[in-house]
């Protein structure tokens, strides 16, 4: 049986950058639906379904880009959530925020996070970035969530 | 209780001392004194003894030279005449003493040298008598002899040595019973005097007692006082320093958001100028494939535009974003570095400046100058990356601004001075003015002519971390021949943190 396509889940309140991100996977070629939220909590909502348990998306692939500054949660917060939960926990975590901290970094690795990615100023390396994000997210086989 | 002033206190306990000194002193004299009355009194009775005893033998002797003429006289044995001829010796020496012992007594005025000479005299008549009946015994004048006798002449004479010896023995005893009751006063006068001595002394002593009891009260009071003081100071720097603590840490934080959150907007900037850039690129092109007639006056604006305008100005956006990346990025740096926790160990700076200086050798070799490290720079307890940091800028500065027309020279040294380490970096370069001595260690500012890359951080940071490492830097210039920048860091930084300073 074919695999469900996977559902890229942007929670990123920033629109532009949203945008950018959203303008530069899709340079890179990739078709995967993505869905976009600007906060934390009508992000979880969708991924954990109305009763929290995220049994209402059981059964789809989801990869989730994440931005740590969030005005209503930290993307450390929404992080320990979704590997907490039995369904989402195999579910890939790209953390995309501003900041190089050491410490965060680090934390969001101890967390499950499977990539870090840094936005840089220089658009040239953010974009080629996204796109390799976009390569990787192409080769991607990502488990099914049965 | 009113307070007992120190030089008061001193003064008191001074006198009472004097007072004391002065009462035993006069006690002591007043023993002596009474003791050798004591002493003088005693012997006087003893003479009187003497005087009394010499008295009675004299009284024996001139008894015994009568026995012994009667008993010589009754027996005609010669036998009997020796306690005669011993008693006329013992008479003449006892009354030699006699005389010299009644002259001592009483510096001779209790018993008169008449009374003495009279009393003698008679005894001397007696001996006389005696002598003379011998001899007319034994010239056989019988008749005479008991004539002499019968005449009751030798009892006279002795009825007169007993009635003068009673005298003088009455004279003796007076004297002697005087002596003994003078005696007894005057060590009577001893026993008063000591006891008013030891009241005084007792007195003397509790009022001193008193006095030091009352002025060590005060004393732990004002201790109390100190201690309270004392504490209330130290809470008080310590709620100081807690401030100055809160206020970096928030000023760390506020440095961390900003530079954090001013990115946002950047990244936006950045991303969809690019975005633009693209745009421009796809006009461009098309407007290159199409046909182009330079001749008509809105197609070149347009042209103009598209080639010229809009690149100048997407340029300029390009270059103010790179620039307010790069401060941004500094101020997370600097906050960073503030929050980065301090490890102390123990660290030779003699190798560590060496280390700095070759990191930057090549630079020092471009430029032909040549860098010197005078001395041997103490081993000290400080953060090592903390103390290259400060090396490397200062070394980095020094050769930034050498100037062409003189062969560079840097010159490091540094001692330790009290509780710190004290280091300089000299330099021949261009200097800085003394009005900017304090400009060049806030962020972004440089000095002079801005003619060298930089972003003006590099002494913000010194400063910053020397502060942290317990000191401080500073400059010294004329604004000409050179600089140098003095650093103070902590000789044991455990110590200094240890003791909660920032």
């Amino acid at each position: 049986m074919e695999p469900k396509p996977v559902v890229i889940v942007m929670i990123e309140d920033d629109e532009g950058h949203a945008r950018l991100i959203e303008k530069n996977i899709r340079r890179a070629g990739v078709t995967n639906e993505i869905l976009s939220f600007r906060d934390g909590t009508t992000a979880l909502d969708h991924l954990l379904g109305p009763d929290g348990s995220g049994r209402a998306v059981a059964g789809r692939s989801h990869l989730v880009l994440l931005d740590l500054n969030l005005p209503d949660m930290t993307g450390i917060d929404i992080l320990a959530r979704l590997k907490a939960n039995e369904h989402l926990r195999r579910a890939p975590v790209i953390v995309l925020t501003t900041t190089d901290d050491q410490r965060e970094i680090q934390r969001c690795y101890d967390l499950g996070a499977n990539v870090y990615i840094t936005k840089p100023l220089n658009y040239d390396s953010f974009a080629n970035a996204i796109r390799q994000l976009g390569l990787f997210l192409a080769v991607m086989q990502i488990p099914e969530v049965d | 209780m009113t307070p007992v002033h120190s030089r008061a206190f001193v003064g008191y306990n001074i006198l009472l001392l004097a007072i004391g000194s002065v009462v035993l002193l006069t006690l002591v004299s007043a023993a002596f004194l009474y003791s050798d009355r004591s002493q003088d009194l005693a012997a006087e009775a003893l003479r009187a003894s003497r005087i009394d005893r010499l008295v009675l033998e004299i009284v024996s002797d001139l008894v015994d030279a009568e026995t012994s003429q009667r008993g010589f006289i009754i027996t005609e044995k010669e036998s009997y005449l020796a306690p005669y001829e011993t008693a006329l010796v013992e008479f003449a020496r006892d009354a030699d003493e006699l005389r010299r012992r009644a002259a001592e007594i009483g510096d001779g005025r209790v018993i008169e040298p008449r009374a003495v000479e009279d009393l003698l005299d008679i005894g001397a008549r007696k001996m006389d008598l005696v002598k003379q009946n011998l001899a007319e015994f034994r010239a056989g004048h019988l008749d005479e002899l008991r004539l002499v006798i019968s005449s009751d002449s030798g009892k006279v004479l002795m009825d007169a040595v007993r009635t003068k010896s009673a005298e003088i023995r009455d004279l003796a005893a007076a004297h002697r019973i005087a002596s003994a009751a003078a005696m007894r006063d005057a060590s009577a006068t001893l026993t008063t005097l000591i006891s008013i001595g030891v009241a005084m002394i007792v007195v003397l002593t509790i009022g001193a007692a008193l006095f030091i009891r009352r002025r060590l009260l005060e004393l732990e009071e004002t201790r109390r006082d100190l201690v309270e003081i004392n504490a209330d100071l130290e809470a008080r720097v310590r709620e100081r320093t807690e401030t100055v603590l809160r206020a970096n840490d928030e000023l760390q934080r506020y440095a961390y958001i900003v530079g954090h959150d001013l990115r946002a907007p950047l990244v936006n900037i950045m991303g969809f100028t690019s975005e633009l850039e693209s745009s421009v690129a796809t006009i461009r092109g098309h407007l290159e494939t199409s046909d182009t007639d330079r001749s008509d006056p809105a197609r070149r604006d347009l042209v103009l535009a598209v080639e010229e305008d809009i690149p100048e100005a997407l340029g300029f956006i390009r270059t103010s974003i790179n620039r307010m990346d790069n401060l941004i990025n500094e101020i997370l740096k600097l906050s960073r570095v503030g929050r980065r926790v301090l490890e102390p160990a123990t660290v030779d700076t003699h190798a560590l400046v060496s280390e700095c200086i070759g990191a930057i050798r090549q630079r020092f070799d471009e430029a032909g100058a040549e860098v010197v490290v005078e001395g041997r720079l103490p081993t000290i307890v400080t953060d090592r990356a903390g103390l290259e940091q400060i090396f490397s800028n200062l070394l980095d500065n020094a050769a930034k601004y050498l100037v062409a027309d003189r062969p560079g020279r840097i010159v490091v040294r540094g001692r330790i001075e009290r509780d710190r380490a004290v280091f300089e970096v000299e330099d021949n370069g261009r200097g800085i003015a003394p009005a900017d001595h304090e400009r060049v260690f806030e962020l972004f500012r440089r000095a002079g002519v801005q003619d060298r890359p930089g972003e003006g951080i590099g002494l913000a940071h010194t400063r910053a971390m020397a502060r942290r490492l317990g000191g401080n830097v500073t400059v010294a210039s004329d604004g000409t021949n050179g600089t140098t920048f003095r650093i103070a860091v902590a000789k044991d930084l455990v110590l200094r943190l240890g003791r909660g300073e920032p």
